[in-house]
């Protein structure tokens, strides 16, 4: 999902996913339960996968890195396991 | 076979003086001793007869009276001619080879694009600019305080440098995401790790010394 589905909608969170593609952004409004739920759904998914989860901010100030879903976040960006060469 | 010769003019024995139908059993001997292979002017009756002197290798294949003409079958190379029907289908295949690859480069360039713009979402100006002049981006632990540089373009492998306060290379590490990502998302991922998770990336990651202490 991108971008605002209507103008009065509250986008308060979105989670980029890296991958093939470059990324999949997944967007939750923190009013909507819905919302919330499937955007912790894929995170807890992806975690399990072994990707790892940073909060920044959304002028991509210094963040932190994360374990569990927060839906109070500006922006989560989920990084596949790393691996040594 | 009738009589023998008792080797008069002959070296096998055999004579020469068919007497019955059974002509085509007649042998002779010639000087080459091609017993099997040289048949005489016939000089017998009988339902069989035989048109001239024949050799070695027109033996087999020579009848006389309802003479058999034997022609030679010549072996065609195996070589298949396209059909039009051939040349529609390759056509129709490189046709739709081209749409593929076109079709991927532009997949291709749209991840890239795409990986790009989120790098940039989540840098400083003063680290796109130093991206965008030194060709790396210099990062720094929060707990350690130890220095990076991640260099662009060169791979996601050993692109890594820890870097001393006088920006004397220590040591480089190779450690990257898994999968096959655009290099935009490996030099965030890597800036990420480093910055937040420096003690797993280091776990995980192959260093090697660039200097002695």
């Amino acid at each position: 999902m991108t971008g605002a589905v209507a103008t009065e909608r509250k986008v308060t969170g979105v989670m980029c996913e890296m991958n093939a593609s470059g990324d999949t952004k997944v967007i939750w409004d923190k009013d909507s339960p819905e919302e919330v739920a499937a955007a912790r759904t894929t995170f807890n998914s992806l975690k399990a996968k072994g990707f790892a989860a940073f909060s920044v901010k959304k002028d991509g100030e210094k963040g932190t890195k994360i374990s569990e879903f927060d839906p109070n976040a500006e922006k989560i960006i989920l990084v596949p396991q790393i691996a040594g060469g | 076979m009738a009589g023998c010769c008792e080797g008069t003019g002959c070296g096998c024995g055999w004579s020469t003086s068919p007497t019955s139908t059974a002509v085509w059993t007649t042998w002779t001997v010639d000087a080459d001793n091609l017993v099997w292979e040289n048949w005489n002017t016939p000089s017998v009756t009988g339902s069989t007869t035989y048109n001239g002197l024949l050799t070695d290798d027109t033996i087999w294949y020579s009848w006389n009276e309802n003479s058999v003409t034997i022609t030679t079958r010549v072996q065609q190379p195996r070589v298949r001619v396209p059909s039009e029907a051939d040349k529609a289908e390759w056509a129709r295949q490189k046709e739709a080879h081209r749409q593929r690859e076109a079709e991927r480069a532009r997949a291709e360039a749209e991840a890239k694009a795409r990986a790009e713009a989120l790098l940039e979402e989540n840098l400083t100006d003063a680290e796109r600019a130093e991206l965008k002049r030194e060709r790396y981006l210099t990062v720094e632990s929060r707990t350690s305080k130890r220095r990076y540089r991640i260099h662009a373009g060169q791979g996601c492998h050993g692109n890594i440098v820890e870097v001393d306060n006088d920006g004397r290379a220590v040591a480089s590490l190779c450690c990257a995401p898994r999968g096959s990502i655009p290099e935009g998302d490996y030099l965030l991922a890597q800036k990420l790790h480093l910055e937040h998770n420096e003690e797993e990336f280091r776990r995980v990651a192959n260093i090697t010394p660039r200097r002695t202490a």
